[in-house]
Formats: structure tokens, sequence, C-alpha cells
């Protein structure tokens, strides 16, 4: 266990440092010059030559790399000039609206899809499953920008019972969350669906049958811890899709979440800001990984974290 | 023959929808166990054993549909609703399987498992169920019964796997016990093993037994009566005896020769020739015609009647009807 949790963690600092290493390189390939970018246009190339020295953007670029690794070691993210503060402070002040917004999301997700999953499974190639089905698909195909502009206009402004967008307290997280879960949750029923299909068809399934075990209980105690495995790996690779998701939905609902602030900077070109956002959302995939494998073991006694 | 039968199948027909039309497996078979007897059932794989022991308790798939009658104690199954049913799964009548592993599930403990049917079956507290899951692991000769029965199904041998099933079905003990070429998936030892402590808690429960293989030296070594199937219908039936030393059917007699003798030099078996046939492809006549190397005109015509030819046995081939007419 111990030297499991060693390798993984060797596993974890190469994977960032190599998404470090391409963040560095896109920026830096990008348009646009971000000496020019923090003087304004107006000034003249003298103070430009100045700035650009300053930031050290005049050296090599293994130079500025290493630089630029030896300050994130420290903490230091890097300043965004845009917004004029640190970026560490400006990804401190969001980052626990997006984790609630993402575990909100989530959470529908897997309230919606997993049971939705199970029923499909049930009721498989008969109407209800087809219907599921095509509703998944239309789920799976409904961009959030659409979905969550809808909710607005016809729960929020239409009804009027929920906010129309920014953030404090669970009301505000209601509609974004389902818009986020909504539009993810498809995969979780597709996979839960083909998986426990799978699952009812193996032997151990029918040896609880003939044992007297009724339907209910098969699924329960029988098909569903198996047929979660699957779902459980995707949720390490989802940590990953509700990001994408969260930048729509936050732009969408105006929320001020890292999402919006990562639109934001590429609309402005504040490069800091964009590669901690990145980086960030790494450690979040690398993290997220690393909980489901423990979660399967703990699911699945054949697998053992060593 | 003595008694009234405690389990009597008559005429079962079992087709499989597909999407061309039903496909048949199972063709008018009939056979009766009464209490404590051990009847086996043999043919070669594919020719309708499980798909017939399966239905017994309607474990078949929704695909499949039952004609015929499957009577135990009386009372015919095919007729019970679904959770009528589920009152004789695991409790009067159980059943074990082929694949020791595939069958129990690697998610649950042992434990869980075995108690399955008790917690279906009988009203029992937290401690009795485990008091007696214990004392069922040990009936079957699991050694460290206490701790075996925390450990998972892969943490086993498969001796060990299909002992653990055994338990399982016996849990309730049930008046019948189906078993489904138990030994199959076992090496030789390890089969001898199964199959002594199978007759060890028949004789002591008075359980009868219906023994699935495709091995006649299974049949010789533990049951009263034999039947023999081919391509979804009886072929031959009798007391073992009389079947092993006076076989009328060809196909029963390509099955005795190839059994392994277990005397002297390791002999070359003569397997028979040929496949099952498909279900798609069912011959018109006697469904053995094509691979019997005595068939006539009328075997390929016409399917020869069940007919008792002997003392304690019953056959269905054109040839011994001649012999019997002469
Ligand atoms: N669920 C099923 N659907 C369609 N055909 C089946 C099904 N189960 C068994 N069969 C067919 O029925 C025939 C008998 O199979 P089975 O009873 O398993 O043979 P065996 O004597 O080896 O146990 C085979 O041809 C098999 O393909
Ligand atoms: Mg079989």
């Amino acid at each position: 266990m111990a030297s499991y949790i060693i390798r993984r963690l060797i596993g974890a600092v190469v994977v960032l440092f190599g998404i470090s290493i391409i963040t560095f390189i896109i920026a830096y390939a990008a348009p646009g010059d971000p000496a020019r970018l923090i003087v304004g246009a107006k000034a003249p190339q003298s103070v430009v030559d100045a700035v650009r020295h300053n930031l050290g953007l005049d050296q090599p670029l293994p130079i500025q790399y290493i630089h630029y690794v030896g300050r994130l070691l420290q903490g230091n993210l890097g300043f965004s000039y845009h917004n004029n503060l640190p970026v560490t402070e400006l990804l401190g002040q969001r980052l626990g609206n997006t984790v609630q917004l993402a575990l909100g999301g989530w959470i529908v997700e897997l309230i919606l899809g997993i049971p939705l999953g199970i029923f499909g499974a049930l009721y498989h190639r008969r109407i209800a499953d087809y219907i599921l089905s095509f509703l998944s698909l239309v789920g799976i195909s409904m961009p959030v920008f659409v979905f969550g502009m809808w909710l607005i206009q016809n729960v929020a402004h239409g009804l009027g019972i929920l906010p129309l967008g920014g953030a404090g307290g669970i009301s505000h997280l209601i509609l974004p969350s389902i818009t986020l879960g909504v539009t993810g949750m498809a995969f979780y029923q597709r996979l839960m669906k083909s998986s426990m299909v799978e699952v009812m068809g193996q032997d151990y399934i029918r040896t609880a049958r003939a044992f007297g075990v009724p339907p209910r209980r098969v699924i329960t105690h029988h098909a569903m811890r198996n047929g979660l495995l699957p779902a459980v790996t995707y949720a390490g690779m989802d940590i990953a899709q509700l990001f994408g998701g969260v930048v729509l939905t936050e732009t969408v609902f105006n929320y001020p979440g890292i999402g919006q602030l990562a639109w934001q900077s590429i609309e402005n070109l504040d490069f800091p800001v964009i590669m901690a956002t990145v980086l960030l959302a790494a450690v979040f995939v690398v993290v997220a990984n690393f909980v489901v494998d423990i979660v399967y073991s703990v699911i699945d006694p054949r697998i053992s974290l060593s | 023959m003595s008694g009234a039968p405690l389990l009597d199948i008559s005429d079962l027909r079992i087709s499989f929808k597909s999407d061309t039309g039903y496909m048949n497996a199972v063709a008018g078979v009939s056979l009766s166990l009464r209490p404590g007897e051990t009847v086996g059932l043999v043919g070669e794989s594919g020719c309708g054993k499980s798909v017939t022991s399966l239905s017994i308790m309607r474990l078949l798939p929704k695909t499949a549909k039952i004609e015929g009658s499957i009577r135990f104690e009386g009372k015919d199954l095919l007729g019970l609703k679904e959770s009528e049913v589920r009152k004789y799964r695991g409790n009067d009548i159980s059943m074990i399987f082929q694949e020791p592993m595939s069958a129990l599930n690697p998610v649950l403990r042992i434990e869980d498992q075995i108690s399955e049917p008790l917690r279906m079956h009988r009203k029992m507290s937290k401690r009795e169920m485990h008091d007696r899951v214990v004392e069922l692991l040990r009936s079957v000769g699991i050694p460290r019964p206490e701790q075996i029965a925390k450990e998972y199904p892969h943490q086993l041998s498969g001796g060990m796997r299909q002992r653990v099933m055994i338990a399982m079905a016996m849990a309730c003990e049930p008046k019948l016990l189906i078993a489904d070429e138990p030994t199959t998936a076992l090496d030789v030892t390890v089969q001898a093993q199964i199959l002594d402590l199978l007759r060890q808690l028949q004789a002591k429960n008075n359980m009868a037994l219906l023994l699935i293989t495709h091995d006649l030296g299974v049949v010789a070594e533990m049951c009263e009566r034999v039947i023999v199937m081919y391509a979804g219908k009886v072929v031959e039936e009798g007391d073992v005896r009389s079947v092993f030393r006076n076989p009328q059917h060809p196909y029963t007699v390509g099955l005795l020769n190839s059994i392994p003798k277990l005397t002297g030099e390791r002999e070359r078996l003569t397997p028979i020739k040929g496949n099952v046939p498909s279900l798609a492809n069912m011959p018109v006549g006697c469904r053995f015609a094509p691979r019997c190397p005595f068939a006539k005109e009328i075997c390929r015509t016409e399917h020869p009647p069940l007919t008792k030819v002997a003392a304690g046995s019953r056959v269905s081939c054109w040839l011994a009807e001649e012999a019997v007419a002469q």
C-alpha cells in the first residue's frame, strides 16, 4: 500500500511536470506580446522593452521555463496584470465556488445517470429502454449554453423562483448544477446500462436466482456492485469533463468560479491565469483518479493496491 | 419402482425464440426421481442436459418456451407464479453448477453468499445464520470455516469453491439436488473428493440427486438409474447395471466405449464420430441416424418410440425394436 502510494505520487509529479511544459510552450507560442499587453498599446517601445527585461521575457526559452517552475515550486503562480492581483489570490477567491458547483453537478449526474442506467438494463430492448436511450442522446448532444439559457429563461425568469445567476448559497447552485448534471449524466447512464446488462447475464446472477433471491434483491445485492465498477472508473475521467462543463456553465450563469475566470482570461490573453487554471485542472484530474483507484479496490476485492 | 415420485417430468419440450423463429432444444423428455434416489443424466455437450435441468426451477431466460409438465411432490412447477416457484429455489430443490468460479459472486464474501438461501427461506437471527454457515462449511469439509467464511471466491481453489457451492445448496436441506456437471471443471483427484462428498451428504439427508454429466464413469460410480440424452431426446434409460451390461442404443454403446479405462495401460478411447446436430438442422428421423454405423432406411425417415426392450430399461431405436419383434 505504501509503495503503491509512493509510485502514484511519482507518477503524478511526472504528469504535472509534462503539463507545465505544454502550457508553458502554448503560452509562449500564443500571439501577442505580454509586455505590450501590460503597458498598453500607446506606450513607447522603450517602456515595452524595459518591462520585457524586468519580466525575464528577453531570456532564452529554457531559462524562462526554469524560472517559471522555480516560482511554481514556491507556490507563486504569477501575477495577473489584467486583474492587478496575484494569481493565487484570484484562484483562492473562486476555488470554493467552483468546487461546490462541480460537486453539485457531479451529484446530479450520479443521481440521474446511475438509476436510469439500471432502469435501462432492466427494460433492455423494450420501449422504456428506447425512450431512455433517445433522451440520453439528447442529453449528450445538448450544448451547455443552450440548456443553461433555457433554464434561466424558463425557470429563473419564467417561474421567478431561483436566482438568474451569480453565487451565494444553495439557491444559486441549483440551476447550474442541473445544467452540468443533465448534460453530463448521459455517459453514466449508458455506461451503467451496458455494464448492468452484462452483469445480469453472468452465472452468479443465475446462482442468486437459483437460491430464491427475488429480482429486486438480485439487482441491489448481487448485481449492482459489479455493475458499478465501470462507472467508478469513468468518474475519474469525468472530473476532466466536468471542468469543461464548468467553464461554460459558470459563464452562462455569471457564476464567479475558476471556469468563468478561465474564460475571461482567455478573452483577455491573461496568460499567467490561463496557465494556472490548466495546471489546477490537471491536479484535480490526477487526484480524482487516485481516489477512484482506492474506491475501486474497496468495491472489488479482487483488486489489491500493490 | 414403488412409491410416488419426488420429481416427475413428462413430455418436456423447450424452445428458444430466435430471429428466425423458435429453435427446439428439448423435444419430449420424460424422467422421474424417487425420494433419495440418484439418477444420472448423460449425453454429449449440447444435447440439452443443462437446459432440461434449468427448466425444473424455471431458471431459463425469458426467450425460452417450456411445455409439458414438471411435477415436484405432485405440484406442477410450470403452472406456478414466479413468486411461488421462488419458494422452491434453494429450499426444497437446490442446484449446483459446472463452473464454481463464475457461479459465485466475485464481490461478496463466502458467508454472505451461503447465508442467502437461509435469508430467503428461514427466519434466523444474524448469530444463528453465522453459526449455520460455519456448520455448513465444516460439513462440506472446509478447514478453518470461521476464516473461510470471511474470504472471497477468488481466494479459494476450484475444489474449495465447489464445496462452497455445495454448502450453499445444502443450507435449507433440500429434498432434491440438481448437480449440473459439478466436477467437469475440476481435476481428477478433486473430482473424486467432490463426488464422495455428494454421496455422503445424500445418504445423510436422504436427498434425491439428479446428476448431470457427460462422463459415464461418474454415472457408474454414483447412480442407480441413468438417462441417456441425445439431441434433445431421451434415447435410453434404465437402471445403471442393465444399461452398462447390456446397452441397447448405438449411442449408449458409443459413450461406453469412450470411457477411459482405469485398469492396465491407458487404452485409446474410441469417441463417436461426427457431431451433435445443430438446433436449426435436426434430422427428421432418428436424430442419431447420421452418426449411427447401423442406420437403415427407416432410421432416416421416422423417429423410433421409447419402448421397453429388456427388464429395467427402455430404448428409442429401430434396431432394438426389431430385435424384440423377432
Ligand atoms: N439461452 C439459450 N438460447 C438459445 N439457445 C440455447 C440457450 N441455452 C442453450 N441453448 C441451446 O440448447 C442446446 C442445449 O444446450 P445445453 O442444455 O446447454 O447442452 P448440454 O447438454 O451441454 O448442457 C444447445 O444447442 C444450446 O446452444
Ligand atoms: Mg451443460
